[in-house]
């Protein structure tokens, strides 16, 4: 499953939800090629999930973005990116 | 790995505002040459315009901004609020530790990224560290592997 982690300026916040994504995936043994980058990448992004801080996350949905959005609360719990990513794991 | 520099950990500093949390928080910074002056204000108007992009996790605000903004070379400070202030974010507020990040490459930093979430994960980090008032012993929970 190829994701987009992405935050404003694609560093800070989308690096370190980078790092949580890839923890979890490896925990659970989910195939995800998982990426990080600004706003700017998602309009050319050609994937399965966009994962973003939820303030992001509903920005894009009401710019209508068509990619699947996952909104994270929090950055520091493995818990909610697993629960919030479960559902679209071998889609 | 050195993920925090103590001249850059401040304790014990009271704000009355999330701005003047994100300005003292980049003092250090700012002073040590790793973003200019300019830096944390920009980090104030992309927050007054785009809501509270840096509060990312409960208690925790991660001020940052781009190269464009002022980050001049890489770095990490953090300041520990002696009362919590809000930042205007609903679930993850009041904000108690307030993390400056200055990021001048791509991938520069991705393991200093991946050794702060880890040591952010452990048990009661936050706590020890709002509760300390020993610099020295707030580095080395970060700076343990």
């Amino acid at each position: 499953m190829k994701v987009l982690v992405t935050c404003r300026n694609g560093m800070g916040t989308s690096t370190m939800l980078t790092v949580q994504v890839r923890n979890v995936a490896s925990k659970n043994g989910w195939d995800v090629d998982c990426e990080h980058a600004s706003l700017d990448a998602v309009g050319s992004f050609r994937g399965d999930l966009i994962i973003s801080l939820s303030d992001v996350a509903k920005e894009l949905e009401d710019e209508g973005v068509k990619t699947p959005i996952i909104g994270i609360d929090s950055l520091m719990d493995s818990n909610e990116i697993e629960r919030k990513m479960t559902p679209y794991i071998g889609k | 790995m050195q993920l925090l520099d103590s001249s850059l950990v401040q304790l014990d500093v009271t704000v009355d505002s999330w701005q003047s949390a994100i300005r003292c928080a980049a003092e250090p910074l700012v002073k040590n040459k790793f973003v200019t002056k300019e830096y944390p204000e920009r980090v104030i108007e992309i927050a007054e315009k785009d809501g509270p992009y840096i509060v990312i996790a409960p208690h925790i605000a991660l001020s940052h901004a781009a190269v464009s903004d002022g980050a001049l070379k890489n770095g990490l400070g953090l300041t520990v609020l002696t009362e919590p202030v809000k930042f205007g974010n609903k679930v993850n507020d009041p904000v108690s530790l307030v993390f400056t990040l200055s990021s001048v490459g791509d991938d520069i930093h991705l393991s200093q990224m991946a050794a702060l979430v880890n040591v952010l994960q452990k048990t009661r980090v936050i706590e020890k560290v709002t509760r300390s008032n020993d610099v020295n012993e707030v580095i080395d929970l970060f700076n343990e592997r």
